[in-house]
């Protein structure tokens, strides 16, 4: 896949940069289910294991993931935040790194500020959205997000 | 009973969940009619927001509520110093406060969760003219609330809402009416509804500071005695009570009856010239905040409200004179109108 050229984006109507183009699709095995992962970045898809076109053509992905690079976000991604509220989980690691999955449309919806290098990435930003994804699929998180069992139990 | 809690590893540092039962202290809040039931762990944002309780605000509450959980977590730092930063992606918006404070409003849902730290819990200023008019920008279109970039004055009952690009002026003329015979709504967003299933609509203010430019100060004496700070969007200025300062009287409501589109012009005069309301209608609608295809139904009332608002007679007011020059000239207008 080749790399993108970032292209500046700013639309007066789009303050929250809703409509920020994300022109990269493709599909990804994680776990047992199947993503399709959508981006302005390639950079963003690289810890992410491909499908071969021919898997990939026949099956229908269980969740979508955007991924938007936000270059003009400075900083560096903070320890997570992790807010669950019915069928929202909300990761906040700073203006670098805002993240929501939507349970019940098994949509992760996340922008990654300029200044976030593969290694932030790596390290601190996939294994979030990774955690939430498992969450959503009825797995427990690799990361410290509790499982829905854990969290009634400390809840009671 | 509280909220979950736990420090779990460097990369997930807090956990919160917002089930049922962890936030104990509610209130029903009446903003610009919008109904937002607030739950939360906190007795001092209950008292930063209770001017807003439905019982004393409000009279044309809207149909749907806005639930809003907030949670004080004594872990979390306030960064005073940082800008808010927004973010939206499909029916999502991300509000943060520095690093560790955000909000997530859900349009689909209309729920607003947030995280925040102690100090900005007891800030009344943060809830006031900040939080919740930025709740009410957010999440009104998806319950008929429709947020006008106008000013918004009144006058026994009916209201003039002002329209115009930005640095038109149209905040400055608003003060400069509200000196006269004119109370004021709102001096930058009105919001507006229908009243009821009437066809009739009632526009809203939010009793926030009026936000005057530095220069302002050439035309109001009043604000040699303020300083001018950098606002929300970074710019600097003056953000004053309007009641105080400039001993203006203020409505929480209004009836648009006159609607003007205020531009600048460099000749003297000052000239009333009736626009097309087809043509104010695509002004509102160009200048509207894009709306994802999630939300349908909130960009459709948005679109039948700005009809109803450019329904009646509008007119462009060009004028290249000084605000009190041209208030004195729209009270004049207003009065045989």
């Amino acid at each position: 896949m080749p790399l993108y050229d970032h292209i500046p984006y700013s639309h007066p109507l789009d303050v929250l940069r809703r409509f920020m183009p994300s022109p990269l699709k493709t599909l990804i095995k994680f776990e047992e289910g199947i993503i399709l992962v959508e981006t302005n970045d390639s950079s963003l898809l690289l810890p992410l294991g491909y499908l071969d076109s021919e898997t990939a053509s026949a099956i229908s992905p269980a969740f979508h993931w955007k991924l938007l690079r936000d270059e003009d976000v400075l900083g560096k991604p903070a320890g997570a935040t992790i807010l669950m509220a019915g069928s929202l989980l909300v990761a906040n690691m700073g203006p670098a790194c805002l993240a929501g999955m939507d349970l019940e449309r098994k949509e992760l919806l996340a922008f990654i500020g300029g200044e976030v290098d593969p290694q932030d990435y790596q390290i601190r930003v996939f294994p979030v959205l990774s955690g939430l994804t498992q969450f959503a699929m009825g797995k427990k998180p690799a990361i410290g997000i509790p499982f829905p069992d854990e969290v009634a139990g400390a809840n009671a | 009973m509280f909220p979950f809690r736990a420090t779990v590893n460097p990369v997930v540092t807090r956990f919160h969940n917002f089930g049922p039962g962890t936030l104990p202290f509610r209130a029903e809040l009446s903003l610009a009619g919008v109904r937002c039931l607030l739950s939360t762990d906190s007795k001092e944002i209950l008292s930063c927001v209770s001017h807003w309780f439905s019982t004393v605000r409000y009279p044309y509450p809207s149909g749907q509520p806005i639930s809003m959980d907030v949670l004080v977590d004594s872990s979390i730092h306030r960064d005073a110093s940082a800008k808010a930063h927004f973010r939206g992606l499909r029916h999502l918006v991300f509000a943060t406060f520095g690093i560790e404070e955000v909000f997530a409003f859900d349009l689909l849902r209309r729920r607003v969760v947030g995280a925040i730290s102690p100090r900005t819990a007891s800030d009344s200023s943060f809830w006031n003219t900040q939080l919740l008019p930025i709740m009410v920008g957010v999440m009104g279109t998806t319950v008929g609330v429709v947020p006008l970039h106008s000013a918004c004055l009144d006058r026994d009952g009916k209201g003039l809402l002002i329209a115009g690009l930005s640095g038109a002026g149209k905040s400055t003329l608003s003060v400069a009416l509200a000196q006269r015979e004119f109370s004021l709504v709102s001096d930058d967003w009105t919001y507006v509804s229908k009243d009821g299933n009437k066809d009739s609509l009632i526009a809203s203010g939010l009793s926030v500071p009026v936000k005057l430019l530095p220069d302002a100060v050439e035309h109001f004496a009043e604000l040699k005695a303020c300083t001018p700070k950098e606002s929300l969007n970074g710019e600097l200025a003056f953000e004053v009570d309007a009641t105080k300062v400039f001993r203006s009287q203020v409505k929480s409501i209004s009836r648009p009856h006159w609607l003007i589109f205020l531009e600048r012009d460099d000749k003297p005069g000052c000239d009333f010239i009736p626009y097309d309301p087809v043509d104010a209608r695509a002004f509102y609608e160009r200048s509207a905040e894009l709306l994802p295809e999630e939300l349908p139904e909130a960009a459709a009332t948005r679109s039948e409200i700005i009809r109803m608002v450019t329904s009646g007679k509008c007119f462009r007011v060009r004028s290249g004179e000084l605000p009190q020059t041209t208030a004195e000239a729209i009270d004049r207008f207003c009065n045989g109108a």
